[in-house]
């Protein structure tokens, strides 16, 4: 089963989103650059990158604040899609 | 003379004291709170000297404060004008010179605004309905919630010295030089429209009814005020919600919310993420939408997953407010490639489909939009040229019309169906977006020598892709450009894709290839 790097999150926070991403613990949601359309649109990227189909049920926003908060809650949802 | 703004809410507080009027992600509030803390808030007005027909900026989260605000607006005849917490205090500023606010209402956390209203309005008072130590803003609000008159203190309020025809608020738009168009909109446009939805709709003061829509985007006026005129319950959806929209599903069921209405966005994002198997919503009897095309493979999928609702595409511009027209889907569609018709008229409205001449079309051909009656704005804010460019007065003899820019076809049952634009206006997620007004703003750009912006549709679910095409002395990273770009617009107008050139193509006349450009952008898609 393949895992996401921080590294993976942020490259595709860049070239794939146009986010401006400083380091793994900026704050995305408080900088304004984190809402429903970027989550979906991560989510998407991430399905593509890993091949799964993810199901983030109870993800909130703390989750997913930061790139590593990000990279975090994406490794536990594919440990969980096996 | 119709009602204004605020008296369903009197009338419930009067009636029903005790009903929930708005139950917001921190707490419920009954028809007698919302009245009260409204009062409280206009007699604060007046004692700072607002005058009917004054502008009172309101940039407060969604939920009750912001509400009672608005109608307190409403309660001294001075027109509100909704902004957008999130968008840059450089487009702040820019709507803030515009409709001159004597007061701007504002949110501790909105220090964009704060920032913007005190260069654009040296004299406009700024101030929270919060305490006083949770504000860091570069001025002294100039009140605060402790300012607020002790409820049982206050005087009755007089009616405000107001017609129903005029404005209730003034809502900014996308603007295609760049400057937003403030689009005035009466007591009068909206009351008739809200009439026309609890009637059609059969609202009854059971609903529970979403507020999805941001407060300055007119679908959140029918959210707001065709609940106070059923005397229902709003739910605001939380913002958090807004992130992760998989939680949505279990808000609504949670809320035993009865109607859901949005941007089809929300929807597709609630499609996609595929909780709707398991989360049923028992109390659901209506789902609408409006703002763009809902894509028909994400409509089959949820009249699929939801049997028993009513599913309606509500359409119509800020112009003509909220919607001038309703269709209601009758069974889930054969073919996931067919048009779902923006329909027929709301009471009061008519829908017209002419050529150029103004001639009304044959059945089946394409021709533009015009949209005449009730809903009709008095047109923008101080700008006589651009009104008189679309509320038409010249083309059919004796009557006003505004031209939506939309283009149309009538079928033969008398159904109207969306063709798509006559000019470089797009919808992108729900948002109204003129692709000038984000060329305008990238032009201006140290980095960036010359730009041009077009649209691309992608897929069904993320609908149009902003493109941007540009040349610059050197290489540029793209999300650099987006974070200097995010400072002049809103986040949702910042382009999707990006694409340095040594110089952009030109047509035979010497102007940018815009559709060379799409091209261009399509092939990048596909590799």
């Amino acid at each position: 089963m393949s895992t996401l790097t921080v590294d993976a999150i942020i490259d595709v926070l860049e070239n794939n989103l146009f986010l401006l991403v400083e380091d793994a613990d900026q704050d995305l949601v408080e900088s304004g650059q984190l809402d429903s359309l970027v989550f979906v649109e991560l989510l998407l990227a991430v399905e593509q990158l890993t091949g799964q189909q993810l199901a983030p049920k109870d993800l909130d926003l703390d989750d997913l604040r930061t790139p590593e908060r990000i990279a975090k809650a994406f490794n536990e949802l594919l440990l969980q899609a096996g | 003379m119709t009602r204004l703004l605020f008296e369903d809410v009197e009338r419930w507080a009067i009636d029903r004291p005790d009903a929930i009027a708005v139950h917001d992600e921190h707490e419920s509030v009954t028809y007698q709170q919302l009245s009260v803390r409204s009062n409280q808030i206009a007699a604060l007005l007046l004692k700072h000297g607002v005058q009917t027909n004054d502008r009172v900026a309101i940039c407060v989260p969604k939920g009750w404060h912001a509400i009672a605000a608005m109608l307190a607006s409403a309660k001294v005849g001075a027109p509100y004008v909704p902004l957008d917490p999130d968008s840059p205090a450089a487009r702040i500023q820019l709507i803030l010179e515009a409709c001159q606010p004597a007061v701007v209402i504002a949110h501790p956390s909105a220090v964009n605004t704060v920032s913007a209203a005190v260069t654009a309005n040296p004299d406009a008072l700024v101030g929270t309905l919060a305490s006083a130590q949770d504000t860091t803003w570069p001025v002294d609000p100039a009140f605060t919630e402790a300012d607020l008159p002790d409820p049982d203190g206050i005087a009755p309020l007089a009616m405000p010295d107001i017609e129903s025809d005029d404005l209730a608020h003034v809502l900014f738009t996308s603007g295609s030089t760049g400057v937003p168009k403030g689009v005035q909109i009466t007591h009068q446009n909206v009351i008739s429209y809200i009439d026309w939805v609890v009637e059609h709709f059969d609202y009854t003061s059971d609903d529970q009814l979403s507020g999805h829509s941001p407060l300055h985007f007119d679908l959140s006026t029918m959210d707001i005020f065709a609940t106070f005129a059923a005397g229902a319950t709003l739910h605001p959806v939380p913002a958090g919600l807004n992130i992760n929209p998989v939680n949505l599903a279990d808000w609504i069921r949670e809320r035993n919310l009865t109607q859901w209405f949005s941007v089809p966005t929300a929807l597709n994002h609630l499609l996609r993420l595929g909780s709707l198997a398991e989360s049923e919503f028992p109390a659901l009897r209506r789902l609408l939408w409006c703002g763009e095309v809902l894509p028909t493979p994400t409509l089959i999928g949820l009249m699929d997953a939801l049997p028993g609702v009513e599913f309606t595409n509500l359409y119509g511009p800020t112009e003509a407010t909220i919607a001038s027209s309703w269709y209601q889907v009758p069974e889930i569609p054969n073919d996931p490639a067919a048009s779902i018709p923006i329909g027929v008229p709301c009471a009061g409205e008519e829908l017209l489909v002419l050529r150029k001449d103004g001639h009304p079309t044959d059945d089946d051909e394409i021709g533009d939009l015009y949209i005449e009656g009730v809903g009709l704005s008095p047109g923008y804010w101080q700008d006589e040229e651009k009104t008189a460019a679309v509320f038409r007065t010249d083309l059919l003899p004796g009557r006003r019309i505004y031209y939506t820019g939309d283009l149309a076809w009538r079928r033969g049952d008398g159904q109207v169906v969306f063709a798509g634009r006559a000019d470089s206006q797009i919808k992108s997620r729900g948002h109204r977006i003129e692709l000038g007004e984000i060329e305008a703003a990238l032009e201006t750009l140290d980095a960036v020598d010359t730009s041009a912006i077009v649209a691309i549709d992608v897929d069904h679910l993320t609908g149009s892709a902003i493109c941007a095409a540009f040349t610059a002395d050197s290489p540029m990273k793209p999300a650099l450009l987006a974070k200097e770009l995010a400072e002049l617009v809103p986040r949702y107008m910042l382009p999707h894709r990006w694409l340095q050139l040594d110089e952009l193509p030109t047509n035979v006349n010497g102007k940018v290839d815009r559709p060379a450009l799409r091209t261009s952008f399509l092939s990048m898609e596909k590799s």
